[in-house]
This record gives structure tokens, sequence and C-alpha cells, in this order.
């Protein structure tokens, strides 16, 4: 008896694999390719945001001087600094010719004039121009503090004594020749590239589609065939899950071996990556029994399986750089989907499991009511 | 082309509702919606900053609050730690530390500095080259607040040089706008495809070919007719635009923009046959059509802003017809000459000639498939 259970299983096992190696290209292609391109997009578009880049796009200035004070000489000369390297500083020689060039839309340009610096922003706003603006305005402070200690020491030349009086004159140039910040070096961070971030959490999340065709069957009424060569419903059922944790086992190992030895040139423990491995393909085989459990037709188990894939990719962020909005909300820590995610960035970094138990329970602990779950209410509607 | 074939085609698609809230509904209130949202002229990319302030003091809260009035900076004031873990989690690029007894210590002449760590990925100089301008025009601007000579320094005879900002009424940037237009634009190739597959599903194609009508002139008649839908969809979704941002999406060179857009929809026609060769069925209409127009439009800029795209990204944008669109609309609009984009509609022309050459080779194949 119990002989004839365990080969009913391992016939309706063998059988689903059959089935699905049969079409394996297609689900190749949607279980596989798909999410990858797709990880691969979301990692350029969101590349600038968890890279925390900022390029400073090239911003070309027009400067017409008609100042004769040398500190607007030096205005200009600023521009040639490397902290100013975006800008493109170009003099024009007379106003007419300043003026014709600003005169389109989208230029910007600065008039130098004894009492007066001209802004000339023809266009929208942006970084550039206004880190550029921010840098003319303190100017104008210091050159208008400048000249008024300087000719109030001109004023009083004559009886100028360093000793008593204008020692404010010596400490704000004591100021202005002073260095007071200065750059330390950033301690390195270990994350992933934006790419590999996605590659993984937009695959986790996809993942949920990988199964056998066992919710067609249902709906043909093939499980009523098969019960009556005298299976019983549990082992149909255990067997269906086993059937999707060997599918579901095999496609996410061929897929991290890619991404993680191919792709991502990232070498990871092997016994690690086939535990972590184990972990998803059990998440995903209780997903998927349960699905067959509670859906009698396909389009139902479809419908309920978009229902949680949206849950996935934005509660769970597979979908947009979650993290990088601050701390992750209550719900994202629930999503199995952002903790299967988790252990596996600790897999490409390198980094110890040390506590990460509850990551793995989060993921377990839903998992076994999902299949528990979903045998209780199979058990219910497909009764013989 | 043939005109019997064009008004056949023009009176069954006119009959054709599902064609007609596809092409115009959809689009325009998408397009009313973003035009709403985005006609505010002035938003400019910030740059997050996190300041640790062990000093305190009063020198150190007016610094903190100038440098929230700077636009280009999002600043946040947080402890040692907490600054450092949400640097750790990529979170604050840049964190200025200062220091206790910084300011004091600067005035008294104590060799103290801030420290500021940044990430490569963004640009600290030039950050550092500011603060250090306000470090020092706080500390300067103290000096002479306590001092003796104060009063002599208002009374000086110097006469102060004035920050002049030219005023200019700036137009809300339309860019977004103009984006989803053109993605929608795009989007038609989802149509014509799907009338060629439904003529081919229903034999109609195969029977028009048994007739002494050319391939071309068969597609051509098509064209034609979908043109007329294309050109007004854009002239809809651009005025309706307009309105809705409260200024012009086309300006300057009005001539100019439009030949640029009549160029872009023959390329989206011609991109519509060429899907219909790859599809069976309309099923697979959406696939091929998302495969061809979301990575073009992610490296031509228009679907994600150029700033938040990798240099190389950036480098290879030329590839991407929406890239010739929004350049050279973006050349009208600048009031240049209609000489200025005869490379960009050069391109597109091309482009659409050789979509549609690979779109109807051997018709008769896909005809009888």
């Amino acid at each position: 008896m119990r002989n004839k259970k365990i080969d009913s299983f391992f016939t309706i096992v063998k059988k689903d694999l059959k089935v699905f190696s049969s079409d394996l290209l297609v689900f190749f292609l949607l279980t596989l390719v798909f999410p990858l391109c797709l990880g691969f997009f979301y990692g350029l578009m969101y590349q600038n945001i968890l890279d925390q880049e900022v390029n400073m796009s090239p911003l070309t200035i027009y400067h017409y001087s008609a100042a004769s004070d040398p500190a607007f000489q030096a205005i200009s000369h600023t521009f040639d600094t490397e902290a100013f390297s975006f800008v493109q500083a170009i003099e024009v020689e007379s106003h007419e010719e300043f003026q014709q060039l600003t005169a389109k839309e989208g230029v910007v340009g600065i008039i130098f004039n004894d009492s007066t610096i001209t802004w000339v922003n023809k266009g929208n706003q942006s970084l550039e121009k206004r880190t550029v603006q921010n840098y003319l305005q303190n100017t104008v402070r210091e050159i208008n503090l400048t000249n008024q200690k300087q000719n109030l020491a001109n004023e009083r030349f004559e009886n100028f004594n360093p000793s008593q009086g204008s020692s404010v004159y010596q400490d704000i140039m004591r100021i202005q020749q002073t260095s007071f910040i200065q750059k330390t070096p950033a301690p390195v961070i270990h994350s992933l590239s934006s790419m590999a971030f996605f590659i993984l959490s937009t695959f986790v999340a996809f993942s949920l589609f990988i199964t056998t065709n066992s919710l067609q069957e249902r709906e043909k009424r093939l499980f009523l065939r098969t019960f009556a060569t005298g299976v019983s419903r549990i082992t149909l059922y255990m067997a269906n899950a086993f059937s999707n944790f060997m599918i579901s086992f095999l496609l996410c190992l061929v897929y991290f071996l890619v991404v993680f030895f191919i792709l991502l040139n990232n070498p990871v423990s092997l016994v690690q990556l086939l535990l972590m491995v184990s972990l998803h393909a059990f998440f995903i085989s209780s997903f998927r029994a349960m699905i067959t459990g509670c859906c009698r037709t396909d389009k139902g188990g479809t419908t309920l399986s978009i229902f949680f894939l949206m849950f996935m990719l934005f509660a769970g962020g597979a979908s947009f750089p979650i993290e990088s909005f601050g701390e992750v909300s209550v719900l994202t820590n629930l999503a199995p989907n952002y903790n299967l995610f988790k252990l596996y960035e600790n897999l490409a970094l390198n980094q110890a499991y040390t506590g990460l138990q509850w990551r793995i329970a989060v993921v377990m602990i839903p998992s076994m009511i999902m299949l528990l779950a979903g045998l209780a209410v199979f058990l219910k509607r497909e009764e013989i | 082309m043939k005109w019997s074939l064009i008004i056949a085609n023009l009176r069954r698609l006119i009959k054709d509702y599902k064609l007609l809230i596809g092409v115009f509904s959809a689009p325009v209130l998408v397009v009313l919606v973003i035009a709403t949202l985005t006609n505010q002229s002035d938003s400019i990319q910030t740059i997050k900053m996190g300041i640790v302030n062990h000093d305190g003091g009063e020198l150190s809260h007016q610094m903190i609050e100038l440098l929230q009035q700077d636009p280009t900076l999002s600043i946040n004031v947080y402890d040692r730690e907490q600054a450092h873990s949400e640097y750790m989690k990529k979170r604050l690029p840049i964190i200025l530390t200062i220091p206790e007894g910084f300011f004091e210590g600067a005035l008294a002449g104590e060799a103290i500095v801030m420290n500021v760590i940044h990430v490569e990925s963004v640009p600290g100089d030039t950050l550092i080259r500011q603060m250090e301008q306000m470090v020092k025009n706080l500390l300067q601007e103290y000096l002479v607040e306590r001092s003796t000579e104060k009063a002599d320094l208002i009374h000086t005879e110097v006469k102060p040089i004035r920050f002049v900002e030219m005023p200019f009424v700036n137009q809300p940037n339309g860019f977004m706008t103009i984006s989803f237009i053109i993605t929608f634009m795009m989007f038609s190739i989802i149509f014509l495809s799907q009338e060629l597959i439904d003529l081919r599903n229903k034999h109609l194609l195969f029977r028009m070919f048994a007739s002494p009508n050319k391939p071309s002139q068969l597609t051509g008649s098509l064209m034609a007719t979908l043109f007329v839908f294309f050109a007004l969809q854009a002239v809809i979704l651009f005025w309706l635009g307009s309105i809705a941002l409260k200024a012009p999406l086309l300006t300057g060179n009005l001539t100019g923009s439009v030949l640029l857009l009549a160029c872009f929809i023959l390329l989206n026609l011609s991109l519509g046959v060429l899907v219909m060769r790859f599809c069976k069925n309309n099923s697979m209409i959406g696939i091929w059509a998302n495969i061809i127009i979301l990575p073009t439009g992610i490296i031509s800029g228009i679907l994600v802003p150029k700033e938040f795209l990798p240099d190389f990204l950036n480098q290879i944008a030329f590839l991407a017809p929406q890239y010739w669109v929004m350049d050279g609309l973006q050349k009208m609009n600048a009031s240049q000459p209609v000489g200025n984009i005869l490379l960009n509609m050069g391109i597109l022309l091309l482009l659409a000639s050789c979509v549609f050459s690979a779109g109807i080779f051997r018709f008769d194949k896909i005809v009888n498939r």
C-alpha cells in the first residue's frame, strides 16, 4: 500500500516534469529571459538613483566685463578651476555682441560692471545654473566686505597703527586666506550595483509564475480521472507541490548560476546558493500549491498570481529602489520576496548570515501556511 | 498608393470605434494630466546633504539655515551614527561635520576645520567651494558685526556692488508633455499592425493581393489612411497639451516642427508594417511594440531624464528615433531655421524607408501565412 502511494507520487511527478519539458522554451523565455531583461532595464533606469549620481551637465556662460576692478577678472578665472569644470565660460568683447548672443532662449550670461553683477538666465532653472548663481551672490558679499575694509584702511592710512586698530581687517584677511573645510576619505560602501540589484529582485518577484500546468488539468477535470486510478487527494496535491519544487529549484538554480558566475562575475558559495535556492523553490512551490488548491480555473489562478505579483513589485520593492526612499515599512519587511532578495544580496556580497534568521523565518512560515491552506481547501473542494 | 483604396480604408476605419478610442481618448487623457501636473516652470535636481552639528552655536545654525535656503541642496541634520548609517545605505551622498567649538576656534585663529565626506558620484569639489565661501562670509560678517569699527564701516564711502538678476519670465518646461506625446505617437505602431493582421487573418489581404494592386500600394494606402488619423492625433495632443500646460508646446519655427512630426509618423507606420511581419496574432503585437518602444525611449532620454541616465546611454541616444524628433523639436522651438533639422528629418526618413522595405519584403509569403 505504502509502495503504491510512493509509486503514484513519483509517477505524477514524472508526468509533470515531462509535460513541463515540452513547453520548456516558452518557460525559459517567460520566467528567465524576461525578468533578466526587465531587471537589466530597471537597473539602467534607476542607476543614478541607486548610485546617488549627480552629473553636472556642461553649461556655457557668456560673460562681458565693463569693470575696472580686478576682482571681477578673478571671478571669471574661478570658472577654470576643478570646482567649476562643468562651466564653459566664453568672454565677449562688446556689449552688443553679448546682447546678440544672449537674445536666444535658454542662454546664460553675466555682465560685470563696477557697481553691479548682472545674471542673465533666459531659460529654466537648473542645478548648474543655480550653483553658479549662488557662487556669484556669495562672491558679491565677499567683495563688498573686502572693499569696505580696504577703504577704511586707506582712509586711515596716515594714522594707521597695526598694533592698535584694524585688527578686524587682519582677521578678515586671515579668514580669507584660511581653508575651513577638509575633505576626508569616505568609507567604502559594499552594496550591489544597480543592475545586480534589479536582476535579483525582479526575478524573485516573477519567479512566482514558475509552475506546472496542474490548474489547466484541474479545469479540464483530469484530476477526477487521476482519482479514479486510486491516487489519493493528498498524494496528488503533494506530488504536484513537489513537481513545482523540482521545476522551480532547477530554473532558479540555472538563473542564479548564470547571473552570479557569468553576468555579474561574482562567484558565490555553492553550498549557500543551493540552500538559498531550496528556500526560494519551497516558497514558489507552496504558493503554486495554494493557487492549485484554491482556484478552480487557470484564469482565476492567473488573476490571483498577478495580485500577488503587484504586491511584490510595489510593497515588496521589486520594481523600484525601495531602500533609497528611507527605511522600509513593516509591510515590505513582511513581503517574502523582499526577504528572499535580502538573503541573495547577502550571498552576493559575501556577508555573514548573522541576524538574518528572521528573514528566513519570514519566508518559511508563510510558505508553510500557504502549503497547508492550499491542501485544506483542495481536500474540501475535490471531494471524490 | 491608390485614392480608391485610401477612401475605402478611411470609410472602414471611421466606423472602428475601438481604433478611435485607442488613438484619441487614452493619449488625450494622459497628456492632459501630465501637462497639468508639469506646468510649474522651475524645478531643479537637488543633492541630498546631511549635517552633523557638534558646534551648536549661533553661527552654525545660521550656516545650516543658509544651506537650507539653497534650492540645489536638500539638507537634513543628523547625529553622527544616523548620518553614517544613512551614508552606508546609499541614501546620503554627502555629510558635513561641524566640530565642537568650530566657529569660536576659527574666530580665535585656531587651526580647526569642518569635515566633508562624499561619494564620488556627486560634485563634491563644487559643493566644498560653495560651503567654504559661505563659512568665510559668515565669519567675516560676524567679525564686522561685533567690531568697534562697525559704525565706520557702515559710513564708509564705498558703494556696494549689487547682484542683479535680469527679469525673465520662464515658460513651463513642456519636455515631459512632449515626451509623452512622442511615446503615444510611437504606440501607433500597434494600430497599423492590428489593421494589417486583421486583414491578413480575414484573408482580405490575400484577396487584395490577388487584384492588380502591388504590395506597396496595398500597405501604402492603408498607411496613408492611418497617416491622416495619426496626424490628427498629433495635432489634438499638441493643442490640448499646450492648453493644459498654459504654454505652447510648439513655438518658434512651426513649419519645421510639422515637417519633422510628419517624418516621425511615416517611420511609425513603417514600424507597424515590420511588427506585423513578426506577429502571427494580435496578442503578440503589444510585446513587439514594447520591445521597440521601451528601449529606444529609455536611451533617447524621453522616458527617463538624461541626467538620471548613465553616460554611455546618453552617448548612444542617437540610435533612437525619438532622440531625433525631440532634438529637432527643441531646435525648432528655439526658432532655428528648417535647415538645422534636415539631418533629423533625413535620418527619420531613411529609417522609415529601410524599415518599410524590410516590412514588405516578400510580402506574398506573409499574405499567405
